[in-house]
């Protein structure tokens, strides 16, 4: 499995000089898995992966895409991903429906008259939808995909990718349940506010039981984040009190950067999360545009 | 009267080391007017970097206002930066919107941002800031103290251009505009007559215009030529194709300049640069 980073920032695309060691694109990560390509989210930076599949494989290919939800900086980056534009191309599209508007409508929104010229139905690759719902375990080419919900506005995926022996675990856009449940029907779900929230930290702890890469959101800081748990973010210390509920921890990578942070702050963040790491016993890494994991 | 551009890049931000210099925001540029006013046009990504730049998101702004956008169509590029442009979720700003299309096809353009699915905000009505629609009529009307006119643009979809009168200057913004020869483009070129600057769209160039034909972008040769013929004193070309590094840009145009040195001693032309401010 190898694991490489197109997008990381969060909330939207930023371009500034002053943040391109770590990337101004939004969410886009490429797992390979043998001959598999695997997609997660649709944010800018699946543009420049899209040309770089199509000068790979000029020919066509068949890919998969995983949408963790449809906020803007997760699929903003589709109606340019070129391989819908190519005829070769067998594209698959994984995802969850909205509270208010199924995939479907989603994803042939942003090729709406008006807002784009060219229109979904109308895509040269052969292009489906495999609708996911919550929880659900499915195959993708030879990998196990399992999802669940995150705690975050709307229905957002968590994934575990599982091949052979590895595990490949990526959860962006969550935020700590604690006083704060903001998925939709979770708490509807649930007897009580209490039951809610412990059953999901139950199998959020599961979840990443035994994964050899756990990607997290890590939008704020300690500081940041006072007044804005209900924006549906976590911090790298959130990310690392899941992980240590393993007897073995899991390597974390930071991910879904604030769109202020600069690369100078970016390095105080990874430094004090790998002095914090190094004394839970944790590996920690820090996503970078261009990056790669091999697990 | 000054032209400042917040974003210069077509179709799609761009972030990245070969962009950086003439920018990876899409479409927005701000034209500042006497005693702090200012007109804003379009609202691609380089919005957002205007608002953080007037106050960051994490500080609360010391004091509310009033800002006036244009919108030209509703392409994703020219839209997309309003959900994350920050005086709306400030409570005592006063947001107005105006575009030539009649103010419901704005409205529901824009309320479509805000339906839950794409943000946590779902529905525009809850944003803190008040949010207006207008629709700017044939012959145009004043928004900042400005005159504000627009025609339509040679484009596949409906979209217009727009001119900005103030005092004895003007300023012409023309994106997804098709400078081919048209009726509709010798509209545009006379519409523009006069301006002192002409942000142009200058998407392709003119070897990768032929398999582009009607997809309603420029050449860089054609914005040129439109600037000429309408008399402009200065072109900057814009809508900067996303895989146009700023190398590959500044290169053509210099060959193009070397081979036709005629076109430089006819207007001033400039690539648009995020962050540059144009005196007038």
């Amino acid at each position: 499995m190898q694991v490489t980073v197109y997008g990381t920032r969060g909330s939207y695309p930023v371009c500034q000089s002053t943040m391109m060691r770590y990337g101004g694109n939004t969410t886009c990560w490429l797992l390979e898995v043998g001959d598999d390509l695997i997609i997660i989210d649709g944010g800018t930076g699946i543009v420049e992966l899209g040309r770089r599949i199509v000068k790979r494989y000029p020919d066509g290919r068949r890919i998969h895409i995983c949408l963790t939800h449809p906020h803007w900086d997760h699929i903003l980056g589709m109606p340019y991903f070129q391989p819908f534009f190519l005829p070769g191309f067998e594209i698959t599209i994984h995802g969850a429906d909205s509270p208010r508007k199924p995939l479907d409508t989603v994803l042939s929104a942003q090729y709406k008259p008006g807002s784009f010229t060219r229109r979904f139905e109308q895509l040269s690759a052969t292009v489906s939808l495999e609708k996911v719902r919550p929880g659900e375990q499915l195959s993708v080419g030879s990998t196990v995909l399992k999802t669940m919900q995150l705690n975050h506005h709307g229905i957002d995926l968590g994934f575990r990718f599982e091949h052979d022996s590895s595990a490949f675990v990526f959860l962006t856009d969550l935020a700590p349940i604690k006083g704060n449940i903001l998925g939709a029907g979770m708490l509807e779900a649930s007897a009580s506010e209490l039951v809610c929230e412990q059953a999901y930290m139950n199998r959020l702890v599961n979840f990443t039981a035994g994964a050899d890469l756990v990607v997290h959101d890590t939008n704020f800081t300690d500081e940041t984040i006072e007044g804005r748990l209900h924006w549906g973010h976590s911090t790298p210390r959130h990310a690392m009190q899941l992980l240590s509920h393993h007897n073995d921890p899991s390597a974390l990578v930071l991910s879904h950067h604030d769109p202020e942070h600069t690369d100078e702050m970016m390095d105080g963040i990874y430094m004090s999360a790998r002095r914090l790491g190094q004394d839970m016993g944790m590996e920690v890494f820090v996503a970078k545009e261009g990056g790669t994991f091999q697990l | 009267m000054k032209v400042q551009f917040w974003g210069t890049r077509g179709s799609i931000p761009s972030p990245g080391k070969a962009t950086m210099e003439l920018g990876g925001n899409t479409s927005c540029v701000q034209l500042h007017f006497e005693a702090g006013r200012s007109l804003i046009l379009d609202a691609g990504t380089g919005i957002i970097a205007l608002a953080s730049a007037a106050q960051g998101r994490t500080a609360i702004p010391q004091s509310v206002g009033e800002h006036h956008i244009v919108i030209t169509h509703f392409h994703w590029d020219h839209i997309l930066g309003f959900s994350f442009f920050h005086p709306i979720y400030y409570p005592g700003n006063q947001v107005h919107l105006y575009s030539a299309f009649p103010s419901h096809v704005l409205e529901e353009n824009v309320r479509a941002l805000f339906d839950g699915t794409y943000s946590p905000i779902r529905d525009l009505d809850l944003l803190p800031a008040t949010i207006r629609f207008h629709q700017i009529p044939e012959g145009g009307r004043e928004i900042a103290g400005a005159r504000v006119e627009c025609v339509p643009a040679a484009h596949a979809e409906t979209n217009y251009v727009v001119k900005v009168s103030h005092g004895e200057h003007a300023v012409g913004y023309a994106m997804n505009h098709e400078g081919c020869p048209s009726a509709i483009n010798d509209t545009v070129v006379n519409f523009m007559k006069g301006v002192d600057v002409l942000i142009h769209d200058a998407c392709f160039t003119a070897e990768q215009y032929v398999r582009r034909e009607g997809w309603g972008h420029s050449t860089i040769e054609q914005a040129i030529d439109n600037a000429i013929r309408a008399g402009a004193s200065q072109v900057h070309l814009t809508h900067h194709a996303p895989n146009h590094s700023d190398d590959f840009l500044r290169l053509y145009l210099r060959n193009l300049l070397k081979r036709q040195p005629e076109l430089a001693a006819q207007v001033n032309i400039h690539l648009a640069r995020e962050g540059h401010i144009v005196s007038i």
